[in-house]
């Protein structure tokens, strides 16, 4: 019901009259893990198809995964967060997060053992002659735009009571499954890359998104 | 709230969803003054209660498949108030439809406090400076004496800008019974 059918109304008899009037059957949601496993599904599908048929795989990925441990670490505490985080909107867009605020800290853990897994590898590691190959910018864009306006879709059909928040873990969300699908096809493992073109990037998205949360996720 | 309401309402609430009217109109009907009596303590515009409160049931019409029958209702419910009453603070302070008080008047006894032909009105004022509390006389003598902006005094007094600015104001107006 819109707004307008307050105006047309005088007061809050006639308001709730007509409210019961329009009154539909209507199915609660499904709990949050189950509303949110789709969007798991598809953007992990979707990322696999465009970084396998799209941009192509590092030639060197099996062995990367296989016995690389910091490539290992990197991608296990990324899926960590896209998992996490993912699931977590489902809480996060519902208007008292099911009583379960808790569940806010699983991905904020994961995101600050990822976080300084970064910091640490970008202070200790040779630094010397580092790569701005810019050629991880349109990749992450391609990686990262169906999976964002099928969350943004979902966000909108909860009824977020924080904006601040869907768009954070939306933006963490996003983040981190772009953020391997840039690992699964980018060869350049330079710290200096991996931070500044491969993951600030993300960091302008969720401000973006922070900017436009009120406008996109109102109700 | 007792624990009957509570109970009641989730009942309610729960026929609501199969699509039992007269339910449904109970409820809103109940949850109408609860509303307005949750939010009359925020709001200082009496006209405003009524709107909101209004637009706090349009907005559970339209989220009533968030509220899952397990789950408690009133937290769910306030979830919604505190949403819809911020979303009004925001769209109230946006229009600039507020009305704002200056108290930083430009009237005011500094140059009687200044003056020294005034001198006999400038022990008045010192004693009825005297009689303030410490940090309000700091404050007022920090605003009007020394000419320190509001910003610097609220951060050198560990204050906000208001309250700098009420402490001024109520300086004032004790002066002004003191003095005469």
């Amino acid at each position: 019901m819109s707004n307008d059918s307050k105006k047309e109304n005088k007061g809050p008899e006639d308001l709730i009259s007509k409210l019961s009037g329009d009154l539909e059957p209507c199915e609660p949601l499904k709990h949050p893990l189950k509303r949110m496993a789709p969007w798991v599904i598809i953007a992990s599908l979707y990322v696999a198809l465009v970084a396998f048929f799209g941009i192509g795989v590092r030639p060197d990925i099996w062995d990367m995964l296989i016995h690389n441990h910091r490539f290992q670490l990197d991608i296990g505490l990324a899926t960590m967060i896209y998992l996490s985080s993912g699931f977590v909107l489902g809480w996060v867009n519902l208007p008292d997060m099911r009583q379960q605020p808790w569940v806010v800290a699983i991905p904020v853990v994961f995101l600050v053992l990822f976080i300084g897994n970064i910091l640490f590898r970008l202070f200790t590691e040779n630094l010397a002659n580092p790569n701005y190959d810019m050629i991880c910018f349109p990749h992450s864009v391609y990686l990262t735009v169906i999976p964002l306006g099928y969350l943004i879709f979902l966000i909108r059909k909860g009824c977020p009571a924080c904006h601040k928040k869907s768009a954070l873990f939306a933006t963490i969300a996003i983040s981190a499954i772009g953020w391997i699908g840039l690992r699964f096809t980018s060869p350049i493992d330079h710290m200096v890359h991996i931070f500044f073109v491969q993951f600030l990037p993300f960091i302008a998205l969720g401000i973006l998104l922070g900017i436009l949360s009120a406008k996109l996720f109102r109700w | 709230m007792t624990n009957n309401d509570e109970t009641r309402w989730a009942t309610l609430i729960s026929a609501a969803q199969t699509g039992d009217k007269a339910s449904y109109s109970q409820l809103l009907a109940e949850l109408y003054p609860y509303i307005k009596n949750v939010i009359a303590p925020r709001i200082s515009q009496k006209d405003a209660i009524d709107d909101i409160a209004q637009e706090i049931l349009i907005s559970l019409h339209g989220s009533m498949n968030t509220y899952d029958g397990k789950r408690a209702f009133k937290p769910w419910l306030h979830a919604i108030i505190t949403y819809r009453t911020y979303d009004y603070f925001r769209k109230h302070y946006k229009n600039n439809t507020y009305t704002y008080e200056d108290l930083d008047f430009t009237a005011t006894p500094e140059d009687y406090v200044t003056s020294t032909a005034h001198i006999g009105e400038y022990k008045d004022i010192e004693k009825a400076l005297d009689s303030l509390p410490k940090k309000q006389r700091k404050v007022f003598e920090m605003a009007k004496i020394q000419g320190y902006s509001m910003k610097e005094i609220a951060s050198e007094m560990d204050m906000s800008e208001s309250a700098v600015k009420v402490s001024i104001h109520r300086t004032l107006g004790k002066l002004k019974e003191m003095i005469g």
